[in-house]
């Protein structure tokens, strides 16, 4: 899912920062299936997801001026997401990690019941991860980004972004125990 | 459990990743050859990540793109509006629609809240709905509204009120002379300066909510308008319990649904509903909120059948009854409002009719039916016609009441 275009990217965005909106359009168009996901599964919540990708497509705009070309868009945009899930996520506990994808998803149609069970428990599990060992499984499993791409978006050196992937996984073995040996 | 991955932890997540250098592929096919434990290992996780994978992503919303876009451009006019250049003559109109602006948010707000627009008797006596669009429209002049809250004009004069006046048809309701004499009511210039109000009319999700189409629709509804003009709708406007609602984030989440608008706007079509019912659901605030924060029940108003359901007006009193609303955080009826099976069943009219009735009021309040509806048994039945034929004789609506 992850689009690698930096060239591309650099040069919407001097476009835009030159006076063609229209070419932050391209942008939001080529991250807005990212942003929604990552956020979607950062915060568990349908409706939050498509308010922090939203957020974050109107900060970027509003900052735009400050976007280092030397980096990849998407790890500065990325950055952005991240501040809008936390500050969604400082909400009364009853509120958050709540799963409401099973009530606007039409996958679980096709689903057998078994099928459908298995993929709340692990979007459950990924949910009770802590936001540092959750963010890798995210950006590993639903947005394929390489563990250099990964280590640019958190701001990590690589041998932590594998750290956090072992003890993440580990993790979700133990939650998932009961799937993996099915 | 341990935090740092081995050498050979280290290749196995490789491995699974597809980050391997071919260097690393030979040393870590030799690691499983001589050791089943990591055979074992490697397969147990390649499992795992098979099952994470399958989660997959999901399709962003349809409209996540353009609403984007417009927030941008919005912004950009926004920005554009307060160079002195770009101003023009739009000034004093802006000005002096302020007022009705402000009028129209909290008027809808509490529709939203009520779940219906009090449209009560003597209405129509008061508003003059014959020639309420066919009358000459006067000219508005700052002089018409009287507010100096500055947190309300601050509201007003963004974008959201931006987009009210580019809007013809808002326009028209908002310049409606039955509108710019509520303006004239007290009660509501108090409601308006109540802090907790301007602080709802100032945030994101009310904004949002402003900009959505249904609820732009539900501005323009000939029904809506004649709300308006109503005295109790004014006095259901300075209520303290409405006062309290309009701050509560969970009811501004709630508004901004395109569901719940396209509810406001079918219940809007609702004649002759009680006004005091209206105000009774106000007062109910807390359990409002507190049903409005479930998702069960979002996601039950985001159903065409159940937003018929809602402008039936038997069931909007219902509503304004404490104890039923208490029976909606219920998490057999949560349970029950989640399954597909329901929805369709709501849309038949025989079952709408028995939701309708007192004894099914009688036995949702009691827990008893949320716990027969999480059933997936009833929830088929209820499909069919003979069982509703069943389910509508008086013998059996007695004994729900039992």
């Amino acid at each position: 899912m992850y689009l690698d275009q930096s060239a591309e990217d650099g040069a919407a965005v001097k476009r835009c920062l030159n006076g063609d909106a229209a070419a932050f359009e391209v942008l939001v168009g080529r991250y807005q299936p990212i942003m929604f996901n990552v956020a979607l599964r950062m915060l568990g919540n349908y409706e939050d997801a498509r308010d922090a990708a939203q957020n974050t497509f109107v900060k970027a705009y509003e900052k735009l001026g400050t976007y280092d070309p030397e980096r990849r868009f998407f790890s500065w945009i990325y950055r952005i997401l991240m501040n809008e899930c936390l500050n969604l996520r400082r909400r009364p506990a009853t509120e958050q990690l709540v799963d409401t994808e099973a009530a606007v998803s039409d996958s679980s149609d096709a689903d057998t019941v078994e099928a459908a069970e298995r993929k709340r428990d692990v979007r459950q599990a990924i949910l009770s991860l802590s936001p540092a060992y959750r963010e890798v499984i995210v950006l590993r499993h639903f947005a394929s980004l390489s563990y250099e791409q990964m280590s640019e978006a958190i701001g990590v050196p690589t041998k932590t972004v594998k750290s956090r992937l072992h003890t993440a996984r580990q993790q979700l073995a133990g939650e998932l125990a009961v799937w993996m040996h099915r | 459990m341990n935090p740092f991955p081995t050498r050979n932890d280290e290749l196995l997540h490789a491995a699974l990743d597809g980050e391997m250098s071919p260097e690393e592929r030979i040393e870590f096919e030799q690691w499983l050859e001589g050791d089943v434990g990591a055979r074992e290992r490697f397969e147990a996780m390649q499992r795992l990540t098979s099952i994470v994978d399958d989660v997959g992503v999901v399709a962003a919303p349809p409209d996540l793109a353009a609403a984007t876009v417009r927030e941008i451009s919005l912004r950009k006019t926004s920005d554009l509006r307060n160079e002195p250049s770009a101003r023009g003559g739009s000034v004093m109109a802006r000005k002096a629609m302020i007022g009705l602006a402000a009028a129209a948010a909290v008027v809808l707000v509490t529709f939203s809240i009520t779940g219906y627009p009090p449209t009560g008797k003597g209405t129509e006596g008061t508003i003059g709905q014959a020639n309420r669009y066919q009358a000459p429209q006067p000219q508005m002049s700052a002089s018409d509204v009287k507010l100096g809250d500055t947190a309300v004009q601050e509201f007003l004069q963004s974008d959201v009120f931006d987009r009210l006046i580019k809007d013809e048809n808002a326009r028209k309701l908002l310049s409606d002379a039955s509108v710019r004499a509520m303006l004239a009511d007290t009660s509501l210039t108090q409601s308006l300066r109540d802090q907790s109000v301007s602080r709802a009319l100032s945030d994101d999700s009310l904004k949002q909510l402003m900009a959505n189409d249904a609820m732009r629709e539900a501005i323009a509804n000939d029904a809506t308008g004649r709300a308006f003009g109503d005295a109790a709708t004014l006095r259901a406007l300075s209520d303290g319990a409405t006062v309290r609602l309009l701050a509560d984030p969970a009811v501004q989440r709630a508004l901004r649904d395109a569901g719940v608008a396209r509810a406001v706007n079918a219940a809007a079509q609702v004649r002759g509903a009680s006004v005091e019912a209206a105000k009774k659901a106000a007062n109910n605030d807390a359990s409002m909120a507190k049903a409005l924060r479930d998702p069960a029940l979002m996601a039950a108003l985001r159903n065409d059948a159940a937003a018929s359901l809602l402008s039936n007006q038997a069931l909007a009193l219902k509503f304004a009854d404490p104890a039923f609303v208490a029976a909606l955080k219920d998490s057999a009826v949560s349970a029950a409002l989640r399954s597909e099976a329901l929805p369709r069943a709501l849309a038949v009219d025989n079952v709408r009719l028995l939701v309708s009735s007192d004894a099914m009021r009688q036995a949702v309040t009691a827990g008893l039916l949320g716990r027969a509806m999480a059933s997936e048994a009833l929830s088929q039945a209820l499909q069919k016609d003979a069982f509703a034929r069943v389910l509508m004789a008086p013998r059996f609506a007695a004994a729900l009441g039992n």
